[in-house]
């Protein structure tokens, strides 16, 4: 899983362009958008394709749904996880 | 409307020996004055032109001349230099002491004039026709004329006097930072004290200290943000003039600056809402109050939700439309920032003017500037000059942190769209010579190639060495030559420079390169280490690539910490 949670971390920050941001600045537990990272919605929308595209995620519908596992890295990876089709 | 007097009364009604003006210390009365006055409107009759050109550093001549046109029915074109330019852009003939002039002084037609103050003002036409035109800038940068009459100035000046002149007793002296021949500078320093009888102090005054020399009565300072912003930084700054009040137009004054020059003169600080076109429409009292109209101006918003305003002070009835946006709540007006300034991020729009004012709003930034950056996505830019505070904050977080840090204050009160993505600490802005930061120059300090995933093998203080996987950066290689990829040496020098300062506490500008070589070419599939030195003593960073096949290339990179300073800002 720490693998799995360092690769996210890597998309993370290759999608989004993070500036100054290494993998060792995330914390897996820390909340991506809003507090922790702070990423905004736009970044939601670039990271939904991102997800899609490495790992065949559809994108949600389900607001709810995507905010629980937007919530943090290791919420994203476990999600990644059950539902990957590649 | 009509009966609005065409003078200044005291020019009428003044004792012949009372003061009008201090000029290097000499006292000029109001007999002098009308001599003068009269010599200078023979001057110009005799010079048979409607309309001519004025320029003067000298501020009394300055305005005895612009007062003479005006008595005489005369247009003068208030131009702000005399370069070539600027001369052959105006080719009308020029007043004042300036090169090329036509009528450098009136001094010959003294000799045979009416000296009588008596017979003061004489018995030439006064007519409110155009009277001055003034020069701006327009968004386009193309000068624009704006024209004035002597009862738009007159009118101004004795709204000012309604406004603020009950706390001025009359032998309040008038002092400033500011030019006399712009829209601000012209009717609060001279205009408006002429008008109500203050004798005025000439010199403008270039240097904060210059204020010390002033003696130890009751003054009025008009002045300007950058000027007070030194001010504020003069701890130790205590003049022994009294400051009645101080007025401040041009760009808002930082809360900090405000209070911090209310202290440093004793003084009451007053801003001024308004432009060359509105002239003054609102004051508010500084630090931190709400702006209120002047009297018999009208404001509202516009379907824009930018100012609009209607004022005695307008060439006429008509609704005058701002760029600034503004609330409205029950002490007054609060300015939110700059409609023309508004830029799309995303689809949403942003304005930068109000993002900037809610950086300076945190105390660890002294100077903010942002761009947007249009791009993979549209973002926003910030080049920052950070406070004491600030540079302690950035140097305990770290740069990644502290950027993020800062994001989350600025969420407090903003869109997250509208924050900032990039950042820079710098140890001053970008001003160009004429005070002004364009986007290309702030964009410029965000030029980059994506950096490729590294790992960190040696961290000491001062000492770095990374393993760069070039492979996988492989878009750094892209365009340069298609058959041979290798990495160019620009980013080389970009990559080595940006983990230099993520790593080390650098602070100041970039100044370049020494002994900068590239000695063997970097491909691709090489794994090549990148070793970093910081000499924080010297301002240095020594990089250098290499591989298993030698040293592909190093370099030493110099910092300065010098301060450029924003001139007419």
């Amino acid at each position: 899983m720490s693998t799995l949670i360092d690769e996210i971390k890597t998309l993370i920050i290759e999608t989004l362009n993070l500036e100054d941001v290494t993998v060792d600045d995330i914390d897996p537990d820390a909340p991506l958008f809003v507090e922790g990272l702070g990423l905004d919605s736009i970044d939601a929308l670039e990271l939904g394709v991102a997800l899609h595209k490495r790992y065949g995620l559809a994108p949600s519908e389900d607001a709810e749904e995507a905010k629980q596992y937007f919530a943090s890295v290791r919420r994203l990876a476990d999600y990644v996880a059950a539902h990957r089709n590649h | 409307m009509n009966n609005f007097p065409l003078l200044p009364p005291p020019l009428l009604s003044a004792p012949p020996d009372a003061i009008a003006f201090y000029r290097n210390t000499t006292a000029i009365t109001y007999a002098v004055l009308r001599a003068d006055l009269v010599a200078a409107r023979r001057a110009l009759i005799k010079l048979n032109a409607p309309e001519v050109v004025l320029h003067d550093d000298d501020a009394y001549t300055f305005i005895v001349w612009l007062i003479a046109c005006w008595q005489n029915g005369q247009t003068a074109l208030l131009a702000a230099n005399d370069l070539p330019a600027t001369r052959s852009f105006l080719p009308l003939p020029w007043v004042g002491h300036c090169s090329d002039s036509a009528l450098s002084d009136w001094s010959n037609s003294a000799a045979n004039t009416i000296t009588d103050a008596a017979a003061f003002p004489g018995s030439a036409p006064q007519f409110d026709c155009p009277g001055m035109v003034v020069f701006t800038s327009g968004s386009s940068g193309t000068p624009t004329r704006i024209f004035k009459t002597p009862t738009q100035l007159y009118r101004e000046a004795a709204l000012l006097q309604q406004v603020f002149g009950d706390a001025l007793p009359p032998d309040t002296r008038f002092v400033g930072t500011v030019p006399h021949q712009h829209m601000f500078g012209l009717p609060f320093r001279f205009i408006w004290p002429l008008w109500a009888g203050y004798p005025i102090i000439t010199e403008p005054h270039h240097q904060p200290g210059e204020l010390g020399r002033l003696a130890a009565e009751p003054h009025v300072l008009i002045s300007s943000p950058a000027m007070l912003k030194r001010l504020a930084q003069m701890e130790t700054f205590s003049p022994s003039a009294r400051f009645l009040a101080t007025f401040s137009a041009g760009s808002p004054l930082h809360d900090s600056v405000a209070a911090a020059c209310e202290k440093r003169l004793t003084t009451k600080m007053i801003e001024i809402y308004g432009s060359t076109e509105t002239a003054c429409a609102m004051h508010r009292v500084a630090p931190g109050g709400a702006w209120n109209e002047l009297p018999g101006v009208t404001l509202a918003l516009d379907e824009n939700g930018c100012l609009k305003l209607r004022s005695p002070l307008l060439p006429d009835d008509h609704w005058f439309h701002t760029k600034d946006t503004a609330v409205h709540d029950d002490n007054g007006w609060r300015l939110t920032g700059r409609a023309d300034r508004v830029v799309k991020i995303e689809g949403r729009r942003v304005a930068l003017d109000a993002l900037e004012t809610a950086l300076l709003a945190l105390p660890e930034v002294s100077e903010a500037h942002t761009a947007p950056l249009y791009g993979k996505r549209d973002e926003i830019v910030a080049a920052v000059v950070l406070s004491d505070a600030g540079r302690t904050q950035l140097r305990s977080l770290g740069k990644s942190r502290f950027d993020r840090w800062l994001r989350q204050r600025l969420s407090m009160s903003l869109d997250r769209i509208a924050l900032p993505r990039r950042w820079r600490y710098v140890s001053a802005l970008p001003y160009t010579t004429m005070g002004k930061i364009t986007t290309a120059d702030i964009v410029r300090l965000f030029e980059q190639h994506a950096l490729p995933p590294f790992a960190v093998t040696t961290r000491k203080t001062n000492e770095m060495v990374l393993t760069l996987a070039l492979r996988d950066g492989a878009q750094a290689f892209e365009g340069h030559f298609p058959e041979l990829p290798i990495l160019p040496g620009v980013v080389q020098i970009d990559w080595a420079l940006r983990l230099a300062h993520r790593y080390f506490p650098i602070e100041g500008h970039f100044s370049g390169f020494r002994q900068l070589r590239f000695q063997r070419i970097l491909f691709p599939d090489d794994e090549v280490s990148l070793t970093l030195h910081f000499f924080p003593e010297k301002k240095e960073v020594h990089f250098a690539y290499t591989s298993s096949h030698g040293t592909h290339s190093q370099g030493r990179a110099l910092f300065t910490y010098s301060v450029v300073a924003p001139d007419n800002a």
